[in-house]
């Protein structure tokens, strides 16, 4: 056949035959890719919050390509943050949850914290997302609990106490202390020093204790809207009704069936006595002069592992414990 | 002169050398590379693997889990106890009667923020809690006890 075109020609429609072919491999290859987006906003802001908050983010990527995205590392911005995926290989059209949780309590102010998501996609193989937070100066209870132990019927002997130790750049006011409970007593004095500033408060247990064990709050009031009051929570153990000696009991390696402790009740009559675990039987033992003995058995069938029990006493039947005691241990 | 230089060079690498070997056979071996994550958390203690696995071995040690209940159901150290760093005040108040401050404790979660959270919360407290290096992933990776 002859042909009607020019050699140049020829070789024109040549070129321009292979490079459309070029176009249509390239752009076949480049539909065949994953392509990674995060669904919605992927730069957050937290606002304001204490350094105690722990924050957790939950963004979405979505695999918008038509390969599977292979999520191949999260890589936190900062120590204080880490990251994990509902799903590291995420199929076309398919989505996966990316959890963020950030601890703050070691910055002060403006910070921005984040997580990488490196991904197989070609085009934009590193994905960020963070979020920004103002983190308040911290407020520290020291210590952050009193407990009182057993408190006689005269309540407690000497007052015990507790410092806010409130950093200057934070603006608030201590105006006052109280308790959630009529048998505590709390005062304060200001508390001055260099960087901090606050109060040392003091707290007493009044005559009046409930008999066993309390758990109440004595209250700073501040003047901080972020920040109204502050609870510091107060134990101990009041004066009369049952008391067990040990407190506790603690055994270390049992078997099934064996006795793994007991402890002795007195201040009252003992009817009944019931374990929050199947495993652990106590029994009751009258011991004369209105003293008992609560025998611990493990049941004979007890499964292997860790023992957490309660044993509760109670002094009339039906009604609530009047003293609970801890057992712990392990059955192997 | 030269002959005895080289005798000491030798006696050195040789006793450097038995030095590290001994070392590196050590469970409670001095750490020889600085580890980023023990420099952040210096107020934290951390416990290594073959530690921790001693440690379990002694039932007084108590393992606190600091990952969500949902994790602790599905499998966790043998003898463990639940300890959520999420939800840190309820899981306290419930554990609290049961712990002392001579009692050795063992944190350790999937996520190391939560194990450093819940440690330093207790030893806030008065308790002697320590961090599983590697948490929850070397201690199952090694195929330690898991219930």
């Amino acid at each position: 056949m002859h042909c009607v075109l020019s050699r140049p020609a020829r070789y024109g429609i040549a070129w321009v035959a292979v490079a459309w072919m070029g176009l249509v491999i390239g752009a076949s290859v480049a539909a065949a890719a994953p392509r990674g987006v995060i669904v919605g906003d992927a730069h957050r802001s937290a606002g304001e919050i204490e350094p105690s908050e722990v924050l957790s983010y939950e963004f979405t990527l979505r695999n918008d390509g038509d390969e599977t995205l292979a999520i191949q590392d999260l890589k936190p911005t900062c120590y204080c943050t880490s990251a994990k995926t509902t799903l590291w290989d995420v199929p076309a059209g398919g989505t996966a949850k990316i959890q963020v949780r950030i601890d703050p309590s070691d910055f002060v102010g403006r910070i921005k914290k984040g997580v990488e998501i490196v991904t197989n996609d070609p085009q934009n193989p590193v994905l960020l997302v963070d979020v920004d937070i103002v983190v308040r100066p911290g407020i520290a209870v020291i210590p952050p609990e009193l407990d009182f132990g057993r408190v006689a019927e005269t309540g407690s002997n000497s007052p015990l106490q507790f410092q806010v130790k409130v950093p200057r750049a934070r603006k608030l006011e201590i105006t006052g202390v109280s308790s959630e409970a009529a048998f505590l007593k709390a005062e304060h004095e200001p508390l001055e020093l260099d960087e901090r500033f606050g109060a040392t408060v003091f707290v007493d247990v009044l005559p009046g204790a409930p008999p066993g064990a309390f758990r109440s709050h004595v209250l700073v009031h501040t003047t901080d809207t972020a920040r109204p009051t502050i609870k510091v929570p107060v134990l101990g153990r009041g004066p009369g009704g049952l008391r067990a000696a040990p407190e506790r009991v603690v055994f270390a390696v049992a078997a099934a069936g064996s006795e793994v402790g007991a402890f002795e009740v007195s201040g009252g009559t003992v009817h009944e006595v019931s374990s929050s675990d199947p495993r652990v039987m106590p029994k009751l033992e009258s011991l004369g002069d209105g003293r008992f003995r609560v025998v611990l058995h493990l049941s004979p069938d007890a499964s292997k592992g860790r023992v957490m029990a309660r044993v509760s006493v109670a002094s009339k039947a039906g009604e609530d414990p009047d003293l609970t005691v801890p057992v712990l241990g392990m059955v192997r | 002169m030269k002959r005895l230089a080289v005798q000491i060079f030798v006696l050195l690498a040789v006793s450097a050398g038995l030095a590290f070997a001994a070392n590196r056979l050590r469970t409670d071996r001095i750490v020889l590379q600085a580890d980023p994550t023990r420099y952040r958390y210096q107020d934290v203690r951390f416990v290594e693997l073959g530690e921790a696995a001693r440690l379990h071995e002694d039932p007084t040690t108590l393992f606190l889990d600091a990952r969500d209940a949902e994790s602790y159901a599905g499998r966790r150290i043998f003898g463990a106890v639940s300890f959520p760093a999420d939800d840190i005040e309820t899981a306290y108040a419930e554990l609290r009667d049961f712990l002392a401050p001579d009692m050795p404790l063992v944190v350790y979660s999937k996520d190391l923020l939560l194990a450093v959270r819940a440690a330093r919360y207790l030893n806030e407290r008065g308790y002697d809690a320590a961090v599983l290096d590697g948490g929850w992933d070397a201690w199952h990776r090694a195929r330690l006890p898991v219930e």
